[in-house]
């Protein structure tokens, strides 16, 4: 049906053996000195703070807002209340929110006021001083719950709300999206089936907790005219969002974006800065920071994940599995722009990496009164394959054969169907090369006799990923010559740690054949004079970015190409570009290096032949399309990134703790641009995704407050967690054609298969099945005492 | 970010007391590792902190006649790293390694800790088993207040307005052995979701050997129970024993439900391991059995 | 608004600060000393640390009234003349930085860990590194670069 895309073989399908590589991050020395500027850090001449006033509900009417108290403090500019902004709405995709609420609030955190002052604190005191009257409303936290018919509705008018493009919502209820594929036909295959398994997962919902908090600074110069720097992955997206809010030229917007402490997604999409935008528009002239509270980040941002997968899998006694139902119904939160797409992604990737016939899934978007729901590393894949990881095992063991069997006879190969439509190819990744490997570690990891106290249990998941993005997700990248041969390049990604400057440096310089040192990269991003760049987001900065970066090095060649030919007075074509000099190919003694034409060269009498060389760079993903709405396939993701993760641990039989002793990923990364950034992108991912396995999950009470929006309650790993864990990370290369140098997306890719791959070590240890995250101490020996292994 | 409040750094005790006199409100400030983060929220009217960091009769580790006193500033840090603690009262020392992280300990007092009183406070347990006293200072003069009455409540101590915390005093024993354990939801810094401190005078005479055990974090306060303390005092501890006074343990307590950290469930089994593993660490397992 | 004398990253300073400033946001907001930054504000991440006479605190719950004749060192202090620092050379060597926000932290737990011992045991190590969150490297590099320093 559809192809994965042509390879577009930029500099002649050149697949480097040795890309350069630094000795270091570039950052990592302003960094480790505390030179490195953050939003948070910056200060400008009489500079406002704003403090805002949210929430303390899940849902509620706002009866009345009495600010009259408030005023009275001195040195307050300015109070806003959602009357005073009502005109604005969000809308990135959905036009259901509005950067202050109007009328009602339907999470705790929502914002209800801000107040401007030149004093964080007097404008803490005013806020203190607004009295709010509200009407609480009975909440609903749970998005099965929320379908129910009797559910509490939380956006009545869900048909008038303005929309880009088509979000299958059910007006009157809470859903505001349904994701639909069809492949295949289910038929009577359940009835025909050797064994039909029905299993219900959930994932619930998680903070990103970037160890920076969200902040920005808005300064508008007039009415229609602003400027502000945000902790964002996506500035671009930034101001395009803002632009449509006030209804005024994106060009009047400038976004600018530093080193982000952690992103993560949770600062993608927008999430602060709608609001601030909104408030600070009051005061022109002036600067307004604003920064959140870790308490504030918790609710006042986006969390993550958060969706309950339902699965009914018809499988042959060989394990083959011969059709699948699945329903996925994802507990967005209050609003529904920023989880739009995971909803689509989790549908597309629900098949897991197997090769499914049949298939019917439905994934819903709901609405709960939990703060909205955004991307998070990962982006839908471990909610599934959460789901999926665990279900194979089960199969397994209902037939009584080997997990790992199940895998392989399902497993995606070339010439296998999608979920999607699109045919799978060898350049798509050595998958079973990826399950093998970790399979052969798993079983050659000894583990130490059990005891009285200890089990030990190992477990895998094989896993895919691939990024849903705006089919017109462009990168850029630009590319200038100096006139000592150097370098001045800038790329549209953000960096926020995962390395993207460093890379992207890498892949100018193997591009370019010049050494690292000649080529200066911007670190950071201005929406006015950077390459633009539609979201940092998906895995795709190295891959989109260096393509882009490829691109403007392919046509910086040419440029030089075209001075040289001007200067040796011949055709383009008879000039060579190799080892950062140019030579006629007919003639390799006749040498020019580039230092001598990549300002143009000047004869004796100052008389130019050529040009300067600059180039611009733009990359974005071929022939994307939108899922068709009945089917719901399509050429809808532009690259797959296949591999497998195995965990080995053990639990203590008479406290339930968990001790994790391996975590182990293989994936197969195309090309692998810098070894060392490479793996701890992948143990970063493993880790983090090891605190959605074993402890992180947001707590609600009926009400919808939040109840452990800290550190103290929402506990994510420590160090002393790992501290006895070994990492192990496998690359495979088997090149992307449509990746700089064959690579393809890894930032991500270690959290999709960690959860599932500890719940089937955890039923491999103590033989109790857990389908629902976390699977914290407290749960494993509750779920042990049951299963009347032990006696309290 | 804070919200306002004045800050008074008394340097002597008619200074303290001048100022406790005349400001009902105003809160004591020691390590401020609980009243701080207190400060941080819109509910609190605290308009004054005084600080007895200046003061210093409140600091040092000493023997006095026949008791150990600890000043109310002693810090965690402090008591991880005292001898005389590590070595007799080693269930402080336990209780100590445990808490929060090295920074923290750096500033957080035990004086702190107990009049903040929370359930799960980590030297509850210990100071009760080690039957501590508090020695409460106010201008009328010192108070010395048996731990489990002065533990009054929940963030209650039996403080009257104008009164600190001056020490806590610890009985000596020339025969006393103790341990305190904790249990918590990651390995790393984590608040404890049930913790069990047990002792026991004269642990090698079997006969005369008198155990006490107390609970943390499942009920309002520290919570002794003084039935199993007999059951196992004055006799051999053996495996069948132990089975029945874990059953007695948990029966013992009903922690509440809505607990962020753990379930009843779990706490109820939980004190028994927490048990077990401090009376086998202090060698009072009968073995083989 | 209080006068306190305070002496950081060994220069005196005379400040006027109001009583609920913290020591952190006296260091960021008076002092321009932004290398320490605020991830809670509750004492539980560790990215505020500093050394306040010589001993680790995080300086999001220490008054900066509280810090009147004390002595602190931050981040921006540690470096040597030449502007490097065996700690700062061992997390860049293991690659132990990713979004750095949480790394300032992480080196004063380290300088206050070599300034407690120069052979820390393993023990000692967890210890230091106790209560400090990193939500991008999985801890794994900052193992290895206090190894390496140690070693
Ligand atoms: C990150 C973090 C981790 C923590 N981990 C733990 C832990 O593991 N275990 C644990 O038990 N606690 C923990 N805590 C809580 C806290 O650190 C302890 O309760 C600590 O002992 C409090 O001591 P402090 O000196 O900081 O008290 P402060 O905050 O200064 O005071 C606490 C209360 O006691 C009053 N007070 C203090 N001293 C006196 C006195 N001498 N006389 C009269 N009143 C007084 C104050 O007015 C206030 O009401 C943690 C806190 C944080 C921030
Ligand atoms: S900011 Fe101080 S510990 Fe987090
Ligand atoms: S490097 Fe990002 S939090 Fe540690």
């Amino acid at each position: 049906m559809h192809k994965i895309v042509e390879s577009l073989n930029y500099l002649g399908g050149k697949n480097m053996a040795t890309i350069p590589q630094p000795s270091e991050r570039l950052d990592a020395r302003k960094k480790t000195s505390g030179k490195a500027k953050f939003v948070a850090d910056l200060t400008f001449p009489g500079m406002l703070h704003a403090v805002i006033l949210r929430s303390p509900h899940g849902h509620a009417l706002i009866n009345s807002i009495d600010i009259s108290e408030a005023k009275k403090i001195s040195g307050i500019e300015a109070i806003i209340t959602g009357k005073d902004v009502a005109d604005l709405v969000i809308n990135i995709d959905i036009g259901d929110q509005q950067p202050i609420a109007v009328d009602k609030v339907r999470f705790m955190g929502e914002p209800v006021a801000a107040v401007l002052a030149d004093d964080k604190w007097k404008a803490a005191e005013a806020v203190d001083l607004i009295k709010v009257e509200y009407e609480i409303l009975p909440a609903v936290t749970d998005a099965r719950e929320a379908m129910k018919e009797d559910s509490p509705i939380l956006h009545e008018k869900q048909e008038d709300y303005k929309r880009h493009g088509e979000t299958n919502f059910t007006a009157g209820t809470n859903v505001f999206s349904h994701y639909k594929l069809r492949k295949g036909k289910l038929e009577d295959i359940f009835e025909k089936a050797d064994l039909v398994l029905e299993n219900s997962f959930v994932y619930p919902h998680r903070s990103h907790t970037q160890i920076e908090p969200h902040g920005a600074i808005a300064f508008w110069t007039n009415e229609s005219e602003m400027e502000m720097y945000s902790s964002t992955q996506s500035p671009f997206f930034v101001r395009t969002c803002l632009a449509d809010m006030f209804a005024i030229d994106p060009a009047n917007i400038i976004v600018k974006a530093g080193y982000l402490g952690g992103g993560f997604g949770g600062k993608s999409d927008v999430t602060i800065e709608p609001l601030l935008a909104a408030i600070s528009r009051f005061v022109p002239g002036k600067y307004v920071k604003l920064t959140l509270g870790r308490e504030e980040a918790f609710t006042g941002s986006v969390i993550a994940r958060g969706a309950a997968v339902e699965l009914k899998t018809a499988v042959s006694k060989e394990g083959k599995i011969l059709g699948e139902k699945v329903k996925i119904y994802f507990n967005s939160g209050a609003y529904g722009s920023c989880s739009l797409h995971i909803v689509t992604a989790a549908g597309h990737n629900s098949s897991g990496p197997y090769e499914i016939d049949n298939m019917e899934v439905d994934a819903y978007g709901v609405y709960t009164n939990n703060p909205p729901v955004g991307a998070f590393r990962g982006y839908g894949h471990p909610e599934v394959h959460w789901a999926k990881e665990r279900q194979i095992n089960l199969i397994a063991k209902e037939l009584g054969i080997d997990p790992l069997k199940v895998r392989k006879i399902n497993l995606l190969k070339p010439g296998s169907i999608n979920a999607l439509g699109q045919e799978i190819e060898l350049e798509n990744g050595d998958l079973a090369g990826c399950v093998d490997k970790v399979a052969e570690r798993l079983g050659e990891i000894e583990l130490p006799a059990e005891t009285d106290n200890l089990v030990y249990g190992k477990g895998m998941a094989a896993m895919m990923k691939s990024p849903v993005m705006a089919t017109n997700s462009a990168a850029s990248a630009t590319l200038r010559f100096n006139e000592s041969g150097s370098v001045d390049l800038a790329v549209s990604g953000v960096e926020m740690g995962q390395g993207t400057k460093t890379a992207m440096r890498q892949v100018a310089a193997g591009g370019l054949e010049l050494p690292l040192e000649r080529i200066k990269i911007k670190e950071d991003i201005s929406t006015d004079n950077s390459p633009y760049g539609w979201q940092t987001i998906g895995s795709t900065t190295s891959w989109k970015g260096g393509m882009a970066v490829l691109d403007a090095v392919q046509k910086a060649i040419d440029q030089l190409k075209a001075n040289a030919a001007a200067v040796f007075d011949v055709a383009v074509t008879e000039v060579e570009y190799a080892d950062n000099k140019l030579y006629l190919s007919s003639d390799p003694d006749k040498i020019l290096t580039t230092e001598e034409v990549c300002f143009g060269y000047m004869r004796g009498n100052g008389y130019l032949l050529g040009q300067p060389v600059q180039a611009y760079g733009t990359y974005v993903p071929p022939e994307l399309t939108h899922p068709d709405p009945e089917t719901g396939q399509g050429n809808c993701a532009a690259e797959w990134t296949f591999g497998a993760q195995g965990v080995v641990l053990s639990i203590n039989k008479n406290t339930g703790e968990i001790t994790v002793h391996n975590l182990i990923t293989a994936l197969d990364a195309g090309k692998v641009i810098n070894p060392v950034l490479a793996r701890n992108q992948l143990v970063g991912a493993m880790v983090q995704e090891l605190g959605g396995a074993l402890t992180e999950e947001l707590v609600y009470a009926e009400d919808g407050k939040m109840r452990n929006n800290n550190f103290t309650d929402f506990k994510i790993p420590t160090p002393e967690d790992v501290a006895e864990t070994k990492m192990e990370v496998y690359f495979f290369e088997t090149p992307e054609p449509i990746g700089p140098f064959g690579a393809r997306g890894i930032a991500e890719h270690g959290t999709v298969g960690i959860a599932a791959a500890v719940g089937n070590a955890i039923s491999d240890a103590l033989n109790i099945e857990i389908f629902n995250l976390p699977i914290y101490n407290e749960k494993v020996f509750m779920e042990m005492t049951k299963a009347g292994d032990l006696v309290v | 970010m804070f919200k306002k409040f004045d800050y008074y750094a008394p340097k002597t005790l008619a200074e303290l007391f001048e100022l406790t006199n005349e400001n009902n409100e105003a809160q004591i400030l020691a390590g401020g590792t609980d009243l701080l983060l207190k400060l941080r929220e819109k509910t609190t009217p605290h308009k004054m902190l005084i600080d007895i960091k200046k003061l210093d009769n409140f600091r040092g580790i000493e023997t006095k006649d026949g008791y150990l006193r600890m000043g109310a500033l002693t810090t965690i840090r402090e008591i991880q790293a005292s001898k005389i603690i590590r070595e007799k009262y080693t269930a402080l020392y336990d209780a100590a390694k445990s808490f929060g992280c090295l920074e923290i300990r750096n500033r957080a007092t035990i004086g702190g800790n107990i009049v903040h009183a929370s359930p799960g406070a980590e030297f509850g347990t210990p100071l009760f088993v080690l039957a501590a006293e508090a020695e409460v200072i106010g201008p009328d003069g010192t108070r010395v207040i048996p731990i489990h009455e002065f533990w009054q409540d929940v963030y209650q101590v039996d403080l009257k307005d104008n009164e600190v915390l001056a020490a806590i005093r610890l009985p000596y024993y020339e025969k006393m052995v103790s341990r305190y354990h904790r249990l918590s939801r990651v390995k790393g810094m984590d608040l404890a979701i049930v913790g069990v401190s047990v002792l026991a005078l004269d642990p090698a005479n079997i006969e005369k050997r008198e155990v006490k055990i107390a609970m943390g974090a499942v009920a309002r306060i520290p919570f002794r129970n003084k039935e199993v303390e007999t059951m196992l005092s004055g006799v051999k501890i053996t495996n069948e024993l132990l089975v029945s006074v874990k059953e007695k343990l948990s029966d013992s307590i009903a922690p509440r439900s809505s607990s962020l950290r753990a379930k009843p469930a779990y706490k109820k089994a939980m004190v028994g391991n927490l048990t077990e593993q401090a009376l086998l660490e202090l060698g009072l397992l009968e073995e083989g059995e | 608004m209080q006068e306190i004398n305070i002496t950081v990253n060994s220069k005196e300073y005379t400040l006027t600060v109001p009583p609920y400033m913290s020591l952190l946001e006296m260091l960021r907001e008076k002092l321009n000393l932004t290398g320490s930054k605020e991830g809670c504000g509750n004492g539980e991440c560790g990215a505020c640390t500093v050394l306040f006479d010589g001993e680790p605190v995080r300086s999001c719950l220490v008054l900066a009234v509280e810090a009147d004749k004390s002595e602190v060192t931050t981040i921006e202090g540690l470096s040597n003349p030449d502007g490097t620092n065996p700690i700062q050379e061992a997390f860049i060597a293991e690659d132990a930085v990713q979004c750095g926000y949480c790394t300032p932290g992480f080196v004063m737990a380290v300088q206050a860990l070599l300034n407690r011992t120069s052979e820390p045991t393993d023990e000692d190590i967890k210890e230091a590194l106790g209560g400090h969150l990193c939500r991008c490297t999985g801890y794994e590099a900052i193992y290895r670069a206090i190894k390496k320093l140690v070693k």
